[in-house]
């Protein structure tokens, strides 16, 4: 059995490298498929931890986060594609205006 | 060893396609890396015994998701968005030294065993009780003056009830005959049956351990002999086999015996059998005689279910026909619980105790589709906007009509004249 550490190290590991794609990349759909890669190393850690104490509650945990994220992607690509028709453009480095 | 080599690669796969995504500078490129790392993680939760995770994760991440993220990208045109210079110079460095901050620090955290993974919150014990007395009516069960069971009949049980761990001082009050009790110990993480038996005025209480977890062979039951007749000393469960008699070898020992020898008010280890029919016998030592065949479904049979725990009792019954005392048997018979981590066992949690997080989230999803709809949805162009856009659109077209035909069809007294009346043709109703 690989060590519960182990995969918390792997979860922290993809967890650095979504913030990084969130911090780095000016691509608003990279950011968010970054963020997605962050939920999933915290799904990740989540189910690691549920098989450490035996309790299956991290895997509803984990079952909800995935239904969040399906409902974050939604809206989150509706939005995308919303300020594209306004701005086209989805770089969010050129989105630094409240303005529509 | 081939766990922590698996681990290593498809880890070493996903953090891989992790930084591919990141230094993509194609979207699509970043988005098949992504689903690249997903299903690694979805192999991740294989391994972690989370195989109801795992296909989610492959349906619903690694397929629904990302196809809505390839299909916006593809959609916007978004492949290469983004690439130029950034606005922003100094952010670069400050998020790879952020970056690189936070994983030190978690990673030093865990490295150096600052988490706490060794003492996990353990469950509290839960205790069922059993009326295997025969004459005593139907009993009441009080712990520590706390009323637990009520009207248990003879051959039946409660349900689990959950206690806080420690000692208690167990009392039962039977319809009929006088109240006993002793002390018991109940620990944490255990379940166990309280079981009552011997007859009115001479009843003895055995706590037995109830295993519930799903069999570990597939396709089997677990049964747990227990002895509640305290007229014979011992007694021996037979299997008889298919033929219905008990085989003996050629120096006429019998061959299928299946435990020896258990005391009154002991029980076996549990037995894993695969689900099928069964004869079982129950010999007292003083006779060679089969005092009874288990009775089951069948009468003569006892049929086991896959993934069931089974308590089966030698007990003592007071026959209505002749009001004597008679060794009977009586099986108890409860669905093992659902298997860590599989779709039964999160689906029964789902609709139990997480019902009301459950009809949020489903709440939420419609809410999320009316939103999207509404955030994407544009108004519909004014019909006098629309016909400015359609010239607009169609002059160049109309142009070369014109030139071909010789009139210009965009003006509108060069419009097509209206279809004269048909004729040789009157209509239907004249």
């Amino acid at each position: 059995m690989v060590q519960t550490e182990m995969y918390v190290m792997l979860a922290v590991v993809l967890f650095v490298l979504g913030t990084l794609g969130v911090l780095l990349r000016r691509n608003a759909i990279l950011v968010f498929m970054s963020v997605e890669l962050m939920l999933n190393a915290a799904n990740l850690a989540l189910v690691a931890f549920a098989r450490q104490w035996g309790n299956v509650d991290g895997h509803l945990f984990v079952f909800f986060v995935i239904t969040v994220a399906a409902a974050e992607v939604a809206i989150g690509l509706a939005l995308i594609v919303a300020i594209f028709r306004s701005k086209k453009s989805i770089n969010i480095d050129e989105l630094h205006q409240l303005k529509g | 060893m081939t766990e922590l080599w698996l681990f290593i690669i498809v880890g070493a796969i996903a953090v891989f396609a992790a930084v591919m995504m990141l230094l993509s500078e194609n979207a699509v490129y970043s988005a098949l890396y992504l689903i690249l790392t997903m299903g690694c993680i979805a192999f991740l939760f294989l391994l972690l015994d989370a195989p109801f995770l795992a296909m989610v994760q492959i349906t619903v991440y690694a397929g629904a998701i990302m196809v809505l993220f390839v299909f916006v990208i593809m959609l916007l045109g978004a492949e290469r968005f983004g690439a130029g210079r950034p606005r922003f110079r100094w952010l670069t460095p400050l998020g790879v030294v952020a970056a690189l901050a936070f994983l030190m620090i978690m990673g030093l955290g865990v490295l150096s065993g600052g988490i706490d993974l060794q003492t996990p919150p353990s469950d509290a014990p839960q205790l069922r009780v059993i009326n295997l007395a025969a004459d005593s009516g139907p009993i009441d069960v009080y712990a520590n003056d706390r009323l637990i069971a009520s009207g248990i009949g003879f051959n039946s049980g409660s349900d689990f009830v959950t206690l806080e761990p420690g000692d208690y001082e167990i009392s039962i009050t039977p319809a009929e005959g006088e109240t006993f009790g002793g002390s018991f110990t109940f620990d944490p993480d255990t379940v166990q049956a309280l079981v009552a038996y011997g007859s009115a005025g001479d009843i003895a209480l055995s706590v037995i351990p109830a295993d519930f977890s799903t069999p570990e062979k597939p396709r089997s039951g677990r049964v747990t002999f227990f002895n509640a007749n305290p007229d014979y000393s011992t007694v021996t469960v037979y299997d008889l086999g298919p033929n219905g008699e008990l085989d003996t070898n050629t120096q006429g020992v019998v061959t299928d015996r299946v435990i020896a020898e258990l005391a009154p008010g002991e029980a076996s280890e549990p037995i894993l059998y695969e689900e099928g029919i069964y004869r079982w016998a129950f010999v007292t030592p003083n006779s060679s005689v089969i005092q009874r065949i288990i009775s089951g479904d069948t009468g003569r049979e006892y049929r086991l279910e896959r993934e069931t725990s089974q308590l089966v009792a030698f007990a003592n019954e007071r026959s209505i026909i002749d009001d004597q005392l008679h060794p009977t048997s009586a099986a108890f018979r409860n669905e093992a619980a659902p298997a860590f981590g599989s779709p039964m066992r999160i689906g029964r949690d789902l609709f139990t105790r997480f019902l009301l997080p459950f009809e949020l989230v489903s709440l939420l999803l419609l809410v999320a589709m009316i939103g999207a709809i509404v955030l994407t949805h544009r108004e519909e162009a004014r019909v006098r906007d629309r016909a400015a856009l359609r010239r607009r659109v169609s002059r160049p077209l109309a142009s070369v009509i014109a030139s071909q035909v010789g009139r210009d069809i965009s003006k509108p007294d060069a419009e097509t004249p209206a279809l004269p009346p048909a004729e040789g043709r009157t209509p239907a109703g004249d």
